[in-house]
This record gives C-alpha cells, structure tokens and sequence, in this order.
C-alpha cells in the first residue's frame, strides 16, 4: 500500500463521522491557534520592553571604562567630544550614527519642594537620528529651541506642580565636585515609558548641561544606533574590540538584565501552557480513535480475513489520527498567522503597567515555531492514536468478525 | 432526578475507557490549571507582604492629594502626628499599629562628599510592628533603634559614595518649610540594600523620627502615619474607622494606592491567567462535546425505544445532559484535589524565586478551596454547555425514525 494510498483511506474513515472529525480537529485547531498566538503576543511584548529600554538608553552605549560602575563622582570618568573617536566608532560595522549625550543625577525644585532627578542631556537633532522612539513613545514635541528647554516627566511635573512654562532649578554637583544651580523652563511634559521614568526623567540639551556641570567639550557617553535591535550585542563587542582598554560598550540589554530574564520566564510560562494544550488536544485524539476502532471492530476483522497485516491496520488508524491532527493543525496555524499578520500591520495599543503613554506591541512569529507547533500537532496525535491503534492491531479476525 | 443521575452514570460506566479519557483530559486540565493559580496566589502574595512590610502599610494616612506629588516629597503637606491624635487612630478597631513618619528629600554629607537621598524619619518602635521587613533590608550593621538618638541606616552606595562605615559620622542636610537649610550630625548603624531597586530609588536613607521632627522644625507633625491592621481582610473596615477619625481633608490610602505598580502587576497576571484558563476550559470542553456526539449517535435505537415507552423529551434531554455534568464534576473535582493537593505540598516546602534584577523571594504558593468549588462549578456549566447541543439532537429525534436506524 502505498503512502498516497494510504492516506486517501485515513482521509475517507475521516470522512465517515464528519462531526465527530470536527469537533476533534477543531480542538487541535484551537490549541494551534492559542499556542501560536501566545508566543506572537509574547514576542511583541519582549519587543516592546526592548523599544522602552532603547527608547532611553539606546541600543548601545560606549563610555568611558568603568562610567557605570563608578559609585563617588562618576562624571571624573567622562569623554571627549571628538570628531576622531566618532569617526573611529562609525568606521566599525554595524554603527550606523552616534550620538552624544552626559547622564546624571540633579535635584529639581520649585522653591518649596524638591526632587531626585535622573538627567540626560543631548543634541536634539543626533539624538532624533539614533534614538527616534524617545519623543513618539511620548507623543511629544520634544525640546525647543530655548537653550534651557527641558522635558519633564508627566508624574516629576505634577508632584512639582509645573507645566509648560513653569521655571524650575536644576541643582546638581559639577565635574570638580561643586554643586551648581540652573534654571530649567518646562518645554514638554514627556509621557515615559515606565513609572519609574515618569517619576524621575529629565531631558535638557547638551549644551546647557556641560554649562551646569563644568564640562565644555565633554560628554558621559555616545549612544549608538544598530541596523537591528538584535545586532546591539554584537555592534558593542566590535566596538570593545575596536576601542580597546580605556573604553566600554554596553548593549541596551546587558544594561537592562531584568529584560533577558523576563525572556526566560515568558520561554518557560509559554512551554508550560503549550505542553497542557498538547495533552488536552491529545486526549480528544485518544477518545475519537478509540471510539473509531470500536464501531469498526467487523471491519477491521474483514480487512484480516482477506488478508490485512497487523501492521497495515496499525498505520490505518494512526494516519487516520495524523489526518485530523494535520488538518486541526493547519487550520489553526493558518487562522492564527493571518490574524499575527493583520495585528502586526495595525499593531495593538498596548498599555505598560505604570506607565504613561499607550504603546503599540506588534506580535509576531517566525516559520520555524509554527513548522514546530505542526509538528509537535502531528506526532501528538500519532501518539494519541497509538493505543487504539495498536489495540486495532491485536484483535483476532475470528472474535473481530463475530462481535455486533 | 436521582434515578436520572443513577441511569446516566450508568450509562456512563457503558465506554469506561470513553468516559474514562474524558475525565482524565478534565483532570489534567484543572490540575494545571490550578497549580499555577497557586503559584501565581504565592508570588502575588509573597510581594504583596514584602511590599507592605518594606514601608507601604496596610493602610496609610496622608494630607488630601499628598500620593500625586509624593514624588517631590513635600513637606508643607503635613498632617499632626501628636500622642493624642496617634492614640485615637491607635483606638480604631482592627488598628494593629500606628507608625508616623516623615518623608523628605535632603543631602547626606560627609567630609566634603555630599550626596542626594530620599530619606525617611521613621519611630524604630512603632516600625517593629508597623514595617517589620525594614530590618530585612538592612545588609550590614543593624536597624537603629530606641536607644539611638542619632543612628541611621543609609544605602550600601551612599555609604560607598560617601566613604563612610559602619559607625561612621555624617551629617543630614534639609530645608525646612520656611526655605530655610538645617543640618543635624548622625552616626551610621547600618547599611540598607534594597533588592529589585536600582538607579535614585536606591539612594534612600532612615533617621530616627525625633531627630527628623527637630532637622525640619515640625515638632507634633508627619507627613504620613503608616498603620497596619490586624488582618488583610478587614482593610476595607479598618480604613472606614480611620477615615472617621481623622475626618475631611485626609486621604487613607490603601496599600494597593500607594504600591500603584504592584497592584497593577496582579491585575495584569490574573488578566493573562484568565485567558490561558479560558482557552484550557474551552478545549476540555469540545472534548466533552464530542463523546456526547458519540454517546447519541450510538444509542439512537435506544432513544427511539424510550420515547415509544412514552419517556418525555426533556427527560432524554436531562440524561444526556446530566452524563455531561457528571464527566465535568467527576473530572473538576478530582483535578482540583490533585492541583490543591499538589499546591498545599509546595506551600509546605515553599519555593525560592530570583527576582528580576537580583534578590530572592520566598514564595509559598497557595490555594484555598473555594477553588474547588470554582472548579466544579465552572466545569459543570461548560459541559452542560457542550453537552447541549447533543442532548437536544437526542430529545429532538421522532420515535419512529430512531427504532429505524440500524
């Protein structure tokens, strides 16, 4: 018998209980479809926290060595802002533009009240080219043209009750370790990402900063923008290849752990709900097949009369159960990749605990996890059916034949 | 009714291997589907605890609009934190616990390193009982404590930043509410090391309450008094109580108000737990469907046979539907004594969670049995569900055409 053969004959048995067909293959079309919609969603999830990050940090980091580690006066460890180092770091493959920045640590007050806050000054316009995410997550216009504009975190405004136009002083201890006070004018109130960002986030240019802090000619850091968020890891170590001792580069997720964490948690969340899936729609298998060999007893106690090999039987009914693990499994991953699709063209609007804005989370699934989930689909249901099948097998064509 | 439920077990008992992967699929399915409801109960609850524990409160009393602008840690919103006004709250039932303290933003400096810290008086005594996983934070030297008139316990990265140790001098600097820049001398008891904090959260600091009234010139006066209650569950009656006493123009924040962002984590996981149980209740579900096809299709003849005995349609109705309920309730209750069994086994043990950004968290999963009663009952009106359709087929069948069929 041939395989073609084999299969047309698995198809007709399926053919013979229509309902009952369905009803099986629709529960393997339902686990498909949840299976590989939940991994979609997860992916565009783990996209979304890396876009946050990103948003704020850049995909990668090159500072000076030890600028993050350093706990007393970390700005004594900063960097030149030299056209040579830039071209060094554009030269290197995969840096597709830099862009300076210094971070630090202020207080901002209103004259009564006062907070921590975390500063980050940049070059508006090389800051748009590498980080372009920071103002359309904030659906704000960013900095003006005022050489104290700042950004304001939405919660950091409210708790000093400023809004646009509001003047604030900015308090923070310069390179040489004296503390120094600017006023800043709220420009924009920034939506962050994060409820800790909008409690704590600063932004004012470049210039002013190296101003306030003492720090003409001087950044903290160049952030760099990747071809692909994927690459950042690889673009940092060319850069610490490149740069040598002295220097450090950071991709945005080796500055962030908590993101490569959060990526083995939702592995290991989504293996679980994928192995119930699996024995629930297994089980409905199991019964559809012990129920066929059962109303096929005669049958197959004919088929052995005239000749049938165990074996044959035993495949009959386990292609029977390949057909409707097959057929559910298509359908399901056909189902949910049209609707993956269409989600990742219109994204959903997508809301992070604490934060501010509305984000939109793209999901997405490559080929490889759906051929995978079609194949665990498949051989779960031959494994299903392999009871019954292999009960089929063993019957006797004389005790088979004389049943009702 | 009870000769209906007898027939359709029976019935049941029929295709004990039928019936019995059915229940078995149900059983797996509550089983999962329970244990990690109770891994998700333990975790939300072991942060909750910590989160409450840490500084949070059950319940908190501030100046009316005060969370909106805790960030700034503003000090001209302060509330009265005298004997009598602390033992009235003290009076309210189900009050376990009363801790005033004041919350402000100031500089820690020693020699001529200075530093920005969020720094909080706090009354070591009422802490003990109010905050007692303060002391669980600290991770050298010890909590100061009555005796110390001057102690504080400041971050392990100030205290690096700062080169101090242990026993080491400083000096807190703050404004008062008149503008006005005090100092007060401290001496360092302990280090604090936050797990899960990083960046400015991290920079925090603790001094006595007395000498925090004394640095900002607020004698009789906090900025929040942290109360806990004797039992979570009577929050809601202890919050009614407080808000009494201290009438208008004061909010009593619930921890779940202040600790914003833990308390939307749980709704987030119980949201995505909602729908993995859906799809897993739904699946089990086209699983009963199913049999129940199959039960009718087979037993057309003897459907047929009952209606011309003169057996009423919702009668054959009932039975079919009730061999549907019953897989359900077999199958739910047997899933969630596996699952509670499992989950009470893990709550005995308990579990140890890394948590994101390092810090370990003791997690004791946890499920009480109202779960069984959930389970069963969600099960069983699924499988009636599922096994409507059937069950009407079977009752819609004519005799006559039913004793035909072979």
């Amino acid at each position: 018998m041939t395989p073609l053969h084999l299969l047309k004959l698995a198809l007709r048995n399926a053919f013979r209980n229509r309902r009952r067909s369905l009803l099986t293959a629709g529960a393997v079309l339902f686990a498909v479809a949840s299976g590989i919609f939940i991994r979609a969603w997860l992916n565009g999830l783990v996209d979304l926290l890396g876009r946050t990050a990103e948003t704020n940090i850049g995909a990668v980091q090159v500072h000076r060595q030890g600028f993050l580690q350093a706990e007393t006066e970390p700005l004594k460890l900063d960097l030149p802002l030299s056209p040579e180092l830039e071209a060094k770091l554009l030269a290197i493959p995969g840096v597709l533009a830099v862009a300076p920045r210094i971070t630090f640590e202020g207080l901002l007050a209103n004259g009564v009240s006062s907070s921590l806050a975390q500063v980050t000054a940049i070059d508006i316009e090389r800051e748009a080219v590498v980080c372009p995410y920071r103002w359309s997550a904030a659906h704000s216009q960013g900095l003006s043209d005022k050489p104290n504009s700042a950004a304001v975190g939405k919660a950091l405004a409210e708790a000093l009750g400023a809004k646009p136009g509001t003047t604030l002083n900015l308090l923070a201890a310069t390179k040489g370790g004296a503390s120094n006070v600017l006023d800043v004018e709220v420009d924009d109130l920034a939506g962050a990402a994060t409820a800790l960002d909008s409690k704590r986030i600063v932004v004012i240019p470049l210039a002013y900063a190296q101003t306030l802090l003492g720090m003409p000619g001087r950044i903290t850091e160049y952030a760099v923008k990747v071809p692909r968020l994927e690459d950042a890891r690889a673009v940092a170590q060319r850069i610490r290849d490149a740069l040598g001792p002295g220097y450090s580069a950071e991709a945005y997720n080796e500055i962030v752990p908590a993101l490569t964490d959060i990526m083995v948690i939702f592995d290991f969340l989504i293996s679980i709900v994928l192995g119930v899936l699996l024995v629930l729609a297994g089980s409905g298998i199991a019964n559809t097949m012990l129920m066929s060999v059962h109303e096929r007893v005669r049958e197959i106690g004919t088929m052995m009369a005239v000749g049938a090999a165990r074996r044959r039987i035993l495949r009959l009914f386990l292609a029977e159960a390949a057909v409707l693990g097959l057929a559910g499994g298509i359908a399901g991953a056909a189902l949910s990749s049209a609707l993956v699709g269409i989600l990742f063209r219109t994204g959903i609007p997508f809301h992070l605990p604490g934060s501010d804005v509305v984000t939109t989370l793209k999901p997405w699934t490559t080929p490889a996890f759906v051929l995978g989930v079609l194949g665990v689909a498949l051989l779960g249901a031959m494994a299903s059916a392999l009871y019954p099948a292999w009960k089929a097998s063993r019957l006797t064509p004389v005790e088979a034949l004389r049943s009702l | 009714m009870w000769t209906l439920i007898r027939i359709a077990a029976r019935n049941l008992l029929r295709h004990r291997r039928r019936s019995a992967i059915a229940v078995v699929a149900l059983v797996m399915g509550v089983t999962a589907v329970l244990a990690i409801r109770g891994l998700v109960n333990g975790v939300q609850r072991a942060f909750r605890d910590e989160t409450i524990a840490a500084g949070v409160s059950h319940l908190s009393i501030h100046r009316a609009g005060y969370l909106r602008r805790s960030t700034a840690q503003p000090i001209d919103m302060d509330i009265p934190a005298d004997r009598d006004f602390l033992e009235r709250i003290h009076q309210v039932p189900h009050v376990a616990g009363v801790a005033p303290r004041i919350a402000f933003g100031g500089m820690v400096s020693s020699g001529d390193l200075t530093s920005f810290a969020i720094i909080s008086a706090v009354d070591p005594v009422a802490e003990r009982l109010v905050s007692p996983g303060r002391k669980n934070h600290i991770s050298h030297g010890r909590l100061f404590d009555e005796r110390d008139g001057d102690g504080a316990d400041i971050a392990g990265e100030l205290q690096r930043r700062l080169q101090l140790n242990e026993g080491g001098l400083a000096a807190v600097l703050a404004s008062d509410k008149d503008g006005v820049l005090n100092a007060a001398d401290i001496h360092l008891t302990g280090a604090i090391g936050l797990p899960n904090v990083q960046g400015l959260e991290s920079k925090v600091g603790l001094i006595p309450f007395a000498l925090g009234q004394e640095l900002l010139r607020m004698p009789g006066r906090a900025t929040e008094i942290g109360i806990a209650v004797d039992d979570l569950a009577n929050l809601e009656v202890a919050r009614d109580g407080v808000a009494a006493v201290v009438g208008p123009g004061y909010d009593v924040d619930r921890w779940s108000d202040v600790a914003i962002a833990v308390a939307e984590e749980t709704r987030t996981q119980n949201a995505i737990f909602g729908v993995v149980t859906g799809i897993f209740v739904f699946i089990a579900l086209l699983g009963i469907a199913n049999v129940m096809t199959m039960s009718v299709l087979e037993r057309t003849r003897e459907i047929g046979t009952m209606m011309a005995l003169g057996v009423r349609r919702r009668v054959i109705l009932g039975l079919f539907l009730a061999e549907a309920v019953i897989i359900a309730v077999v199958g739910a209750s047997l899933g969630s004594a596996v699952g509670i069994a499992i989950v009470h086994v893990a709550e005995l043990h308990g579990m140890d969670f890394h948590g994101v950004g390092g810090g370990i968290i003791h997690v004791a999963p946890t499920l009480d049995m109202s779960y069984f009663v959930k389970a069963v009952i969600i099960c069983s009106l699924g499988a009636g569900a599922a096994g409507l359709w059937p069950a009407w087929k079977a009752a819609r069948l004519r005799p006559v055409e039913a004793l035909g069929t072979p």
